[in-house]
């Protein structure tokens, strides 16, 4: 990373999008999202299956390009210096990629050398993040033998090993025990305090009302609404996130929908 | 058609599914490729046969040998695939079926294959050896029984040696679970497998030593003779001892199916019981790679290097495919000394052979090395190099370099010093290490010559490495290499002046060579990855990976 963007960083930066679109083929996944994160924020990115929450996320990691529009991290583009971009941003895709013949401590240590971060550092910070994620009495045991849980925490730790100014979160409590959710919880509220900006989706809409201060609800594609918790209630009149969500996404009635499986499957 | 059945057919095409290097492939169509190389050499001593006419004896129980060794590679080739495993239990388990059935099922799939691809092996030698030996003025008759006689030989042998590897696998697998014998067992088993068939071809040029061994009293021997006895009766040439001998092969059979079918009761158990347990924590990972990486300089370089090693440690794809160079490197070598052995005329010959052990080891274990390296390892992992690429991938690739050093010329270089020293003394032991680590190091820069993709990541084949044309290349560059460079390396070793010069142009050479390499490395930039047409579906493309 230069050090320019590094003192830019460490005064605060904001992450920008601006009409960013992506299409796979003639197929558009993604239409003209446009939203910025300040330092500090937790926004959760919600949106019903397929609407393209996971492709602005890897557009927003550097690991897709957008068709149009662009992402500024600190007024620049991230395409200008993605190099540079990815020393500060940590990202935690849906599922868990890695490699199985490893093990998590391995993993980890790959991840720390291709950050060129110090050997010394990597090893404290490993010993760190594996104990209190849990993952001590399975370090030396190969990814293959983890459940999701456990791929999950290494995905974590592997995002925050560097610790990195932007949190780019893809379901990132996918698997993971009561306890584990608790204390990822306190981290992202922690570090978000730090200043850093998380970057959070989710469908456990319970989990985004306590966690996130701001949501952007993403439809077929496009933002649909983009406002802190309480003001989208006041505004749709919800009693609670999971109806606005539902009201967003012109979402059909589920109990109708259940019944009339349960009734297709009967007869 | 009922589960059963679905079972037994699902278990019969595993064990012919050709696609070892595939990942998550099942070894076992490594089986068909061993007996197709084993009867292989058929062809030529038929004919051979057909035109000298002499004792067939031999020859004939030289073929029932070979089919009782194809039985036995077979056998060890699939390690511990035969008997119904833990992923057996695993997969099925949830289904509603009962433990015996999957147990059932894939025995008989094995009894299945068993019956086809021992017969399909032995079937050129029991049809044609009697066609060739059997006299013209003979009858249909006699022709017939000596055909039978043959097959029932062969195939008493096959199956015996069959059971008796079986009854050990079970054993192992009862007394020490399927973890810590199965990758193992198979790498060893595809070495020496190679080795063993390479090894086999200058002895095929003796058949005329089976005439002694079936008088031998050698207890090693003894099955030979057990089954060869039961030729005799069938064939009608019963000698005095001969039903003896057949009756003690009948009791071993006997007794090896009761063993294998207990023990094999035991391993099955032992694996369905422990299919749902959680797999015991590996030990801390090897130090060995950790110290191999204090060597390399950047941070980057070391963690490539180092996932490069566990990546040839642990992942089956690559541990097959280089155990397969490593035994083909290993036969060659074997077969070069074996043949050496028999038609050596001098004591250069000798020598020369010796030099070139650890010349064609080396070549053949740093092309299958590099050739690893196209092979990826976990695809959609990869995203994690793309997440954390930075300006400049010189880093990564000389890991690549570091690679070919420590784990193709390091180990080389010291067989080459300790059989060169061992055979001749200290002195020559020095020197060939020394011929043998510029020459393969010089091998390293041309096997880099344009490489620029991190090791294990891509799926990308690089045009200059089609093989289907660039064969002929391959083998000149192999015996050059290998008996053209020995040869030299010979006849300097009494002249040091002389041997300076070529030591000291060929390292002139890697230099420059290894030079180049950097400046082209360094001049690449930073990674570029290239993306898959339908990322919905495949979420993650950095596997197509290139510069």
């Amino acid at each position: 990373m230069t050090t320019a963007l590094r003192d830019r960083t460490i005064a605060g930066s904001t992450l920008e999008l601006r009409g960013v679109a992506r299409s796979y083929g003639n197929v558009p996944a993604v239409r003209d999202v446009s939203f910025s994160l300040q330092p500090g924020e937790i926004c959760g990115y919600l949106g019903a299956n397929g609407c393209g929450k996971t492709t602005t996320l890897r557009m927003v990691a550097g690991l897709l390009p957008p068709t149009s529009g662009n992402i500024f991290y600190d007024g620049q583009s991230i395409h200008a210096d993605l190099p540079g971009y990815r020393e500060v941003m940590g990202y935690v895709p849906e599922e868990p990629y890695l490699y199985s013949h490893l093990s998590g401590t391995e993993y980890l240590e790959l991840v720390g050398g291709l950050r060129r971060l110090p050997a010394t550092a990597v090893r404290r910070r490993i010993e760190v993040a594996l104990g209190t994620l849990g993952l001590s009495g399975s370090r030396d045991a190969p990814i293959s033998t983890y459940s999701k849980g456990m791929k999950q925490k290494i995905l974590l730790a592997a995002a925050l090993l560097h610790d990195p100014e932007v949190l780019i979160l893809d379901e990132p409590l996918s698997g993971l025990d009561v306890n584990a959710v608790q204390l990822v919880h306190h981290l992202f509220r922690q570090l978000a305090e730090r200043g850093r900006i998380v970057l959070y989706s989710s469908h456990i809409l319970e989990v985004v009302e306590r966690l996130c201060n701001r949501v952007i609800v993403l439809h077929q594609g496009r933002v649909v609404a983009d406002a802190p918790v309480t003001r989208l209630r006041e505004l749709l009149q919800a009693p609670s996130l999971d109806a606005a969500f539902a009201q967003l996404t012109a979402r059909r009635d589920p109990e109708a929908d259940a019944r009339a499986l349960v009734k297709a499957l009967a007869e | 058609m009922t589960s059963m059945l679905r079972l037994i057919r699902h278990f019969a095409r595993l064990f012919f599914n050709p696609d070892i290097a595939v990942a998550g492939a099942d070894p076992r169509g490594v089986w068909v490729v061993i007996a197709a190389v084993l009867a292989f050499p058929a062809v030529p001593l038929f004919l051979e046969l057909a035109v000298a006419a002499g004792d067939p004896l031999p020859w004939l129980a030289f073929y029932m040998l070979l089919g009782m060794a194809v039985s036995g590679l077979m056998a060890a080739a699939a390690w511990d695939k035969l008997l119904p495993t833990r992923a057996d239990f695993l997969i099925l388990g949830a289904l509603p079926m009962r433990t015996w059935a999957i147990a059932v099922a894939k025995l008989t799939a094995l009894a299945l294959a068993l019956a086809l691809v021992v017969p399909g092996v032995n079937a050129f030698s029991v049809v044609v050896l009697p066609i060739l030996t059997v006299p013209d003025s003979a009858g249909m008759g006699v022709l017939l029984r000596a055909m039978g006689a043959q097959a029932a030989a062969t195939a008493a042998g096959s199956l015996w040696v069959f059971l008796v590897i079986l009854a050990l696998q079970a054993a192992m697998l009862a007394a020490f679970g399927e973890d810590s014998l199965a990758e193992r067992g198979l790498r060893l088993t595809v070495i020496f497998g190679l080795m063993l068939v390479l090894g086999l071809a200058p002895i095929l040029s003796a058949p005329g030593a089976f005439a002694s061994a079936l008088r031998s009293r050698n207890p090693l021997l003894q099955p030979l003779r057990w089954f060869w006895a039961v030729h005799a009766i069938l064939s009608g040439a019963a000698g005095v001892g001969s039903v003896t001998l057949a009756w003690r092969g009948v009791e071993a059979l006997a007794a090896a199916g009761l063993a294998a079918l207990m023990l094999g009761a035991l391993a099955t158990w032992r694996a369905a019981s422990t299919a749902f347990a959680r797999r015991p924590t590996h030990p801390a990972a090897p130090r060995l790679s950790a110290w191999l990486g204090r060597c390399l300089r950047a941070r980057e370089e070391r963690a490539v290097f180092r996932f490069g090693l566990a990546t040839l440690a642990r992942d089956r794809q690559h541990a097959v495919c280089l155990s397969a160079w490593l035994g083909l490197g290993a036969g060659l070598a074997a077969a070069n000394f074996a043949w050496v052995i028999l038609w050596a005329e001098s004591a250069a010959q000798v020598g020369i052979a010796l030099l070139a052990a650890p010349l064609i080891l080396g070549f053949v274990l740093l092309m299958g090395l590099r050739q690893g390296f196209a092979i990826p390892v976990d695809l959609p992992a990869n995203w994690i190099f793309q997440q954390s690429d930075n300006a400049s991938a010189n880093a990564r690739l000389q890991a690549a370099w570091a690679m070919l050093a420590f784990c193709g010329v390091v180990p080389v270089a010291s067989i080459a010093f300790c059989l060169a020293g061992w055979c001749v003394g200290a002195r020559a032991g020095i020197e060939a290490a020394t011929v043998t680590v510029l020459l393969l190091l010089l091998l390293v820069e041309v096997l880099l010559l344009g490489f620029d993709k991190v090791p294990y990541t891509c799926s990308h084949v690089s045009g200059r490495a089609n093989f289907k044309y660039a064969w002929p290349l391959y083998c000149a560059g192999f015996a050059v290499f290998s008996f053209t460079s020995s040869s030299w390396e010979f006849r300097l070793r009494t002249r040091p002046g002389a041997n300076l010069i070529v030591a000291v142009v060929v390292a002139g050479l890697v230099l420059g060579l290894s030079r180049r390499r950097r400046r082209c490395w360094q001049a690449l930039g930073h990674c570029r990855y290239t993306e898959r047409l339908n990322p919905v579906v495949e979420p993650f493309m950095t596997s197509g990976t290139d510069f």
